[in-house]
């Protein structure tokens, strides 16, 4: 049997007993004596054997607990926010086992959270559609009310953009065209609007031999697409926005790119708290994506975004 | 049909270079796209960003533009800042990649055991499949997947 693999109460004994036999024969083997009135050099002998004993222990006994601390450093850089880790089942048996548990503990954390969050965001979708159809058919109808009693046009042009504003805010909560006409249809009116909204020319390049998405995934696109272009307008100062859909290896791939001030760190990552990017992963996670935010090939930033092909 | 995605680390080192080839040459073949990803050392939180880290960096983006720009037209690349291994795995999560490829170098002059740790911290780090390119020192046939196509040997 491997000393690696036995358990680490053996190989702690194992080490301790290889020292006090070492020791004995020593004591036994060689012409030292030591007088019941210890002398200097007697002790001097003793501390210096004590000491290299305590040594050789504490090498020993950092080798065999390696795997354990090595262990702890894997644990703790864990990113939940990235899936499919897995730490090696390797070391001694308690370490390995400790290992396996882990894993496993791993794989139910990630069920749970992906079930959780895809509840999570189910319900906050079901409540911006809810708080649309308010805002369009409840606010909405009552601003046209007023609408049509006023006589003084300053306060009929005021209504009138707050209508606008009411019909806007309901359109971004509840994206109508998705459910109607589809991904290609709604990217197409989202870039339209933001254009129109925010003076930056919009390239569109989407592909005709698209592969079908689930819902969800088309709902995580369209959301993707949407925080990006919001990001554009508040914090980019981009001239031009190129949004592009393409299929990819089983899967579709968005990528909204834009010729702005770019990001100050070559290492996106570090905006992860920023500008809603982190609600983007979360729903790239869900759907089984893939989001990269990352310095444009031109400058600017590019948004690519990769989820798996799959029927609605 | 673009197909999927080679994520491929690199360094200043030959078989850095080496590694990037075979990612090329891998992409090329298989359709994959290349995403060159360089890695510095990170700053401690807390603590301000120095001038050499700021350098480590520039110089991190002149390799990769060189390296890209040998390689050919498509290949995009990443600076990332922090750990080898943790900023590789994130970046290939992140693209969506069905395959890294790292560099490795011999344990010594001639030996046929290769010496790469980055491998093994990778497959914590990350549940996607790892190449270990072979490293320069190491004869290779040229029929075989070393070179990219119309990529010149330096």
């Amino acid at each position: 049997m491997r000393v690696s693999r036995l358990p680490l109460l053996w190989r702690v004994f194992a080490i301790n007993a290889a020292l006090l036999v070492v020791a004995t024969l020593l004591l036994a083997l060689t012409p030292v004596t030591i007088h019941a009135r210890i002398a200097i050099v007697e002790g001097l002998d003793l501390a210096v054997a004590l000491v290299v004993m305590l040594a050789a222990n504490l090498v020993l006994l950092r080798h065999t607990l390696r795997p354990i601390h090595r262990l702890v450093e894997r644990m703790r850089k864990l990113d939940l926010l990235q899936p499919g880790q897995r730490i090696p089942e390797q070391g001694g048996v308690e370490v390995a086992e400790l290992t396996h548990t882990f894993n496993e503990m791993l794989e139910r954390l990630e069920t749970e959270r992906r079930e959780s969050g895809q509840r999570a965001l189910r319900a906050q979708e079901a409540e911006r559609r809810r708080i649309a159809s308010g805002l369009h058919d409840e606010v909405g109808q009552v601003l046209t009310g007023v609408l049509l009693r006023l006589d003084d046009d300053e306060t009929k042009q005021a209504v009138r953009q707050a209508l606008e504003e009411v019909r806007r805010i309901a359109r971004e909560l509840r994206p109508e065209m998705l459910e109607q006409l589809g991904l290609v249809s709604a990217l197409t009116e989202l870039s339209r609007k933001f254009a129109e909204s925010s003076g930056v020319r919009v390239e569109r390049n989407f592909a005709t031999d698209l592969p079908p998405l689930s819902d969800d995934a088309e709902l995580a696109v369209y959301r993707v697409a949407q925080e990006s272009l919001t990001n554009i307008a508040r914090h980019a100062h981009a001239s031009r926005v190129e949004i592009a859909l393409q299929p990819g290896a089983d899967s579709v791939v968005l990528r909204v790119t834009d010729d702005g001030r770019g990001i100050p760190s070559p290492d996106a990552s570090a905006l992860n708290g920023h500008g809603g990017l982190r609600g983007m992963r979360e729903r790239a996670l869900l759907v089984g994506g893939a989001l990269a935010i990352k310095r444009g090939s031109e400058g600017g930033v590019e948004v690519r975004l990769e989820v798996p092909a799959g029927e609605r | 049909m673009m197909g999927g995605t080679v994520v491929c680390g690199v360094t200043e080192t030959p078989d850095g270079r080496s590694a990037a080839e075979l990612a090329r040459a891998l992409g090329a073949r298989l359709g994959l796209r290349l995403v060159l990803v360089h890695v510095v050392d990170g700053v401690p939180p807390g603590t301000q960003e120095s001038l050499s880290a700021r350098q480590r960096q520039a110089g991190a983006e002149q390799t990769l533009h060189q390296m890209a720009r040998d390689l050919g037209d498509g290949t995009e690349k990443r600076v990332m800042v922090g750990n080898r291994a943790d900023a590789l795995a994130r970046v290939a999560a992140e693209e969506g990649a069905d395959l890294i490829v790292i560099g490795s170098r011999p344990t010594r002059l001639g030996g046929r055991k290769l010496r790469c740790t980055l491998a093994r911290d990778l497959e914590a780090a990350t549940p996607i499949p790892v190449v270990v390119a072979p490293p320069t020192t190491r004869k290779r046939a040229d029929h075989r997947l070393a070179v990219a196509p119309g990529v010149a040997t330096p």
